[in-house]
């Protein structure tokens, strides 16, 4: 709610640019709100991108929690998705309940890996997670376009992406959050993604591990002393990290189309870098931002269609402002100046004269 | 002297408020040319506010402020330095990386960005400051290789270099050992005996008795008083700071009488670094065993090998309560009870972004009182913190404000109130008073004094000579890495602990 | 009220003047209308047709692959008469729009979609490359000739292999070097990568590199200019971009398949099915241009138009990609 005046704000300075550019605002606010919840597709897009955000927002935050950079998340829910999508081709005869659980854990596994990978070489190799989790992201890319142009290659289609799997390891069938929102990609992760984002929030205000976590984060030397294995805590962050990344991948591959296609995502996880830092890492601000974030993102398109200049690099432009609104709002939060602090500050002025 | 004839600084009902309160009210007192003034007072007391208005990092709220009978009004410092004042900071502004020189020239205000830095005249001109003053530095190392002592010395070299008269100094010798703290005293005569006007920030009375002319004495906000320094003695200095009488009264020695061993280092060798340490003794219950030296002999270097001896690969043999400590696993010897004041409370203590009521179960967060299943219980967290705050008298007296809130003698307080309320058996107290006001410093004492009657043992670790003889049994003196002297306490000899710190004598 | 009454004014505007114009979306690939290359022949297709036909076009650019289908949603919902979408990745979008919104005619570009009201249009990409690959072997003094993809993806291998057939066409000894850009969509828009690639490629001893990589391919003319050997364009005619540094481009002419395309539909001629261009009616062909004139004799144009005979007659069979993944 703290940041709700820095996004006004955000959007005000956003339409005004949207002034000069010879749009009517109104008409673009208008543009906005009918592309997130013009009809059931619409509203169901835009949350199906929120939730592929509230993951990698999580994933994101929770690595700065315990003061590592995780710009992995886009690497961590590629190969957690290709990994799915590998074992559900493999093993295409697993029957259904087992056949869902089991996909579900080999996208866990798969993103813890690669959460892993950099937690372990950063806390006893001393390697940069930065470095390490963005060569992963490339790894991860190499990995899935080997499978996807040489083993898994959908027969009936020329685009780089995998067959569909087999019913048995999705969940549409059963899917009633989709059925409220027919067409649409929205699935029931969704509800696990808030469920999740929840879940963190508990997970760090009232656990001890959680309280370690931030520990090390916010002193790994004091942490340290106070006999937090400040090691331990890195890998599993990032461990943590990677399992919350691969909650994307499975959107997509359990909840929505059962394939892997080349491109999916549209950089979720490096959008996650951003929504985590909107909302200054608060879980809950993360299912807000990743919102707002999803509206901006679904809105591109359709604000490149209904206008002649809003293109969708214009957009990015709008986004842009929106984000400068929230960070500043969180920057002034943070050295206490508010709206009444300027008010306080004015009365001061005068008495003090006296 | 005309100019002598009017005080060079005076304040007049100057206020500043912070939101509702006021950090000082109605505050009116003058400092004379080419004196040492001293202005002392409690954390909090704002001794520092007053002095961050002069210098245009705060801006009064009420009053005015005359330089030289002239009316100003700083917004910023850079106003400030125009009437020639400038300000030491506690945490000085350097560059690392750079040389000592380099950081003298990299401050020139006139320095046009065309200009090259390295010019003769300019470098010419700082080694005479330097010399004129009296400053030994060593132009050609970076500032990262050099002590806190040499460090100061080129922050108040800059100050001067730009021809500063007014020089304010903040809890200058906070940081500094005794040898270095004797050296800028000396330091500051020569800066009065050259013209200047030194403002010194402090709580340390006896510097204050040392050097100073004259004295101001601030509480709670408000002005106590200004007085000729050769009419207050320490005692009512203490006084007039706390608004009570204070006890410099010191502990009874009587010696307790179990006489059995809780921590002992039994020819305890180990190497890190190039350095060498060798450890052999033994600390009793109901024992306070100060450990005295410089900074960096090695005396700091014991509280993380006793928390974790196994990370050191060292010979020797340490048994804590009992137990030797290679049956340990790792960070086990913190499970044995025993309660640290760490020797660097920000850096190793505190998460300094957290809530105080998070600070006060840092390391004892598994502890069954608040943890069971996995989950802290915060409610019963914060009723408990609150009592101990209550019980420690900390200031503001808010569990929810941010740990970096606190004045450096509250942050202290909510340290030692965390380490001592498992009721350790064993406490290891390093420097447990730096930073603190005296308040503090007499609360810190009490509890370490109780926990000494009641039976515990207290490893000190000290660098105020003071502090250790009055609360110690028993000195041993560390000087590169070595125990050089075991002083028991009818021999103690302030001077002779001093030489012996110093490797004066062997 | 100002802003209301001026958007009522808008909105009047903008309705009343297209009633009779028919609407055309153009929904191109991430590359962009600037890719110079495969965007950009379908924009200029669009836009001759907006300009001769009298046409209202709106175009697009994807932001991912979820908001293609979104796109294609935009337009049927805004009663667009015909939807163009470029590129093989929009192929299950169209094919999902178009059963929902029968009345909106959908033209898919290089992807093929059975509907009644989806027309595809098909390139025989395979069929220029081998014409190229012969012309390059023709040039090549080294014996060895490059080619460089944008994605690995199978429609440009289907370029590398047709090109691959025609260079051994000529002469069995040649060697093919082989390199693609990437794996990510990216992979069109890298030109400082291909221009890597392009320079390693020289490096080993290619002389004329066959570029297939969007808006990548700009790298591949620097390299070829900083090393004064040959390239060879794509999609468009790209022979002005480094005039006598290219030796020829491959055309493929979508930009003639999307005007005939709007035409057929304003001459109420628009049939469903799948078309196919290929070298017999000039959808597929090679440019040949006052910029690439001193590099290609009128022989070597003659031998050319001899080979690209004998593939219309079916005499040379060149192989095509698809089917070969299909055996």
């Amino acid at each position: 709610m703290k940041s709700f005046f820095g996004f006004l704000f955000g959007l005000f300075c956003a339409l005004m640019i949207v002034l000069f550019a010879g749009e009517n605002p109104l008409h673009i606010l208008e543009i906005l709100v009918r592309s997130s919840f013009g009809s059931k597709y619409d509203f169901g897009l835009t949350l199906f991108y929120m939730t592929s955000l509230i993951f990698t927002g999580l994933s994101v935050s929770v690595a700065f929690k315990s003061g590592l950079f995780n710009i992995g998340a886009e690497g961590q829910l590629n190969f957690s998705a290709i990994s799915m999508v590998v074992f559900a081709t493999t093993y295409p005869g697993i029957t259904f309940p087992s056949s869902l659980l089991l996909i579900l854990l080999v996208g866990i596994l798969s993103g813890a890996i690669w959460g892993a990978i950099p937690g372990l070489l950063k806390a006893y190799r001393g390697s940069h997670e930065v470095i390490v989790t963005m060569m992963l992201n490339f790894v991860s890319a190499g990995i899935s376009s080997y499978f996807i142009s040489h083993q898994l290659q959908n027969p009936d289609s020329q685009n780089p992406e995998s067959a569909v799997i087999v019913d048995a390891f999705r969940t549409n069938s059963f899917d009633f959050l989709n059925k409220l929102l027919p067409e649409s990609p929205v699935n029931i992760f969704f509800i696990f993604a808030i469920l999740m984002a929840i879940t963190m929030y508990f997970f760090f205000t009232k656990s001890a591990l959680g309280f370690e976590m931030i520990a090390v984060g916010e002193n790994p030397s004091a942490a340290e002393r106070a006999s937090i294995s400040s090691k331990k805590f890195i890998v599993l962050s990032l461990v943590l990290s990677g399992v919350l990344a691969s909650g994307a991948g499975m959107n997509e591959v359990i909840g929505y189309s059962g394939q892997y296609k080349i491109g999916f995502s549209p950089e979720f996880g490096f959008m996650g870098i951003a929504v985590a830092l909107m909302s200054n890492n608060h879980p809950l601000g993360i299912i807000a931002n990743a919102f707002i974030m999803s509206v901006f993102h679904k809105g591109a398109s359709d604000l490149d269609i209904e206008t002649e200049t809003i293109t969708k690099d214009f957009s990015k432009i709008i986004q842009a402002m929106v984000l400068f609104g929230v960070g500043l709002q969180y920057y002034l939060n943070k050295y206490g100046v508010t709206i009444s602090w300027f008010k306080k500050r004015k009365n001061l002025n005068q008495s003090g004269s006296v | 002297m005309e100019i002598n004839s009017h005080p060079e600084i005076e304040f007049s009902n100057v206020g500043k408020r912070f939101g509702s309160v006021w950090a000082n009210r109605d505050i009116s007192f003058s400092i004379n040319r080419n004196t040492i003034h001293a202005i002392i007072g409690e954390n909090g007391a704002g001794k520092s506010t007053i002095m961050k208005i002069l210098f245009g990092i705060y801006s009064a709220d009420a009053g005015t402020i005359k330089v030289n009978t002239k009316e100003v009004r700083f917004s910023s410092p850079i106003d400030a330095m125009k009437y020639k004042i400038g300000m030491v900071h506690q945490h000085f502004m350097l560059s690392p990386a750079h040389t000592a020189l380099e950081n003298v020239l990299l401050v020139d205000p006139k320095q046009s960005p065309f200009e090259p830095y390295f010019k003769n005249d300019k470098i010419e001109k700082i080694k005479a400051t330097a010399q004129l003053y009296k400053f030994d530095i060593p132009w050609d190392t970076p500032v990262k290789d050099l002590g806190v002592g040499t460090q100061q010395k080129i922050e108040i070299l800059k100050l001067l270099c730009l021809d500063n008269q007014i020089l304010i100094f903040d809890e200058p010798t906070a940081v500094l050992t005794p040898h270095e703290i004797d050296e800028l005293l000396t330091q500051l005569h020569e800066l009065k005996n050259q013209g200047k006007t030194v403002i010194l920030i402090t709580h340390k009375l006896k510097e204050v008795k040392r050097i100073a002319d004259t004295i101001t004495i601030f509480r709670k906000g408000q002005l106590v008083g200004t007085y000729p320094a050769s009419e207050l003695d320490e005692k009512e200095m203490a006084s007039k700071m706390v608004g009570k009488p204070i006890s410099f009264e010191k502990r009874s020695f009587e010696k307790f009488k179990d006489q059995s061993v809780l921590l002992n280092l039994e020819n305890v060798k180990f190497i890190e670094g190039s350095k060498e340490f060798l450890f052999n003794f033994k600390l009793h219950r109901g024992e306070i065993l100060g450990i005295a030296g410089i900074e960096g002999h090695g005396q700091e270097k014991l509280i993380p090998f006793i928390l974790n001896s196994k990370q050191f690969n060292y010979s020797g043999k340490i048994t804590i309560l009992d137990t030797d400590a290679q049956s340990l696993g790792p960070y086990g010897a913190r499970e044995l009870s025993i309660g640290v004041f760490p020797e660097d409370r920000l850096r190793l203590g505190v998460l300094p972004e957290l809530k105080a009521f998070q600070n006060f179960i840092l390391g004892y967060q598994r502890k069954p009182k608040w943890f069971s299943k996995g989950i802290l219980n915060w409610t019963k967290i914060k009723t408990l913190t609150q009592s101990t705050f209550d019980k420690f008298k900390v200031e503001p007296n808010n569990i929810n404000l941010d740990f970096n809130a606190f004045s450096g003698g509250n942050q202290q307080k909510i340290v030692v109130a965390r380490e001592l309320f498992h009721d350790p058996e064993i406490i290891i107290a390093a420097h447990p008073t730096r930073g603190v006001d005296i308040g503090a410093i007499e609360l810190i004492h009490e509890q370490l004094i109780l926990a000494q009657e009641k039976g515990k043992g207290v490893l000190l670790i000290s660098s105020e000579l003071d502090e250790l003889l009055k609360l110690s049994d028993r000195v041993l003196v560390i000087r590169n890495g070595k125990i050089m002297r075991e002083q028991l306490r009818a021999d103690f000899s302030e001077k002779e602990i001093g030489r012996c710190m110093l490797g004066v004598v062997q | 009220m100002f802003i209301k009454k001026l958007m009522m004014v808008l909105l009047i505007a903008s309705t009343g003047q297209t009633a009779e114009k028919l609407k055309i979306g153009l929904v191109l690939d991430k590359g962009g209308k600037e890719d110079k290359s495969f965007n950009s022949a379908a924009y200029q297709g669009a836009s001759l047709a907006e300009k001769e036909l009298g046409i209202e076009l709106k175009y697009v650019e994807a932001t991912d692959v979820n908001s293609i289908e979104n796109l294609h949603r935009q337009f049927a919902k805004k009663k667009f008469d015909l939807v163009i979408g470029i590129g093989f990745a929009q192929q299950d979008a169209v094919k999902k729009v178009a059963a929902q919104n029968p009345d909106t005619k959908f033209v898919i570009v290089d992807g093929e979609v059975t509907a009644p009201n989806v027309r595809s249009l098909m390139f025989e990409e395979h069929q220029g490359s081998f014409l190229v690959g012969y012309l390059a072997a023709m040039k090549s003094k080294t014996k060895k000739v490059g080619y460089i993809g944008g994605m690995d993806i199978p429609l440009i291998r289907r370029f590398a292999v047709g090109y691959e057939a025609g260079v051994k066409h000529f002469d069995k000894s040649f060697t093919v070097l082989e390199n693609y850009i990437g794996i990510t969509a990216d992979s069109w828009n890298n030109p400082a990568k291909a221009k890597e690639l392009a320079l390693n490629q020289f490096q080993q001893g290619a002389d004329i590199i066959f570029v297939a990589a969007g808006a990548s391919n700009s790298g591949v003319f620097d390299a070829a200019e900083e090393k004064k050997k040959l390239a060879i364009g794509v999609d468009s005619n790209q022979n002005w971009m480094k005039p006598g540094f290219i030796l020829t481009s491959m055309l493929k002419r979508v930009d003639q398949g999307v005007f005939a395309t709007i035409k057929d539909l304003k001459d109420s001629k628009f049939t469903p099915g799948i078309v196919r261009y290929g070298l017999k009616d000039k959808g597929i062909d090679y440019a040949m241009d006052k910029h690439n004139e001193k590099l290609v004799s009128a022989d070597d144009v003659k031998k050319l138009e001899k080979i690209k005979a004998e593939i219309i007659e079916g005499k040379i069979k060149v192989p095509d990609f698809y089917l070969m993944k299909k055996k």
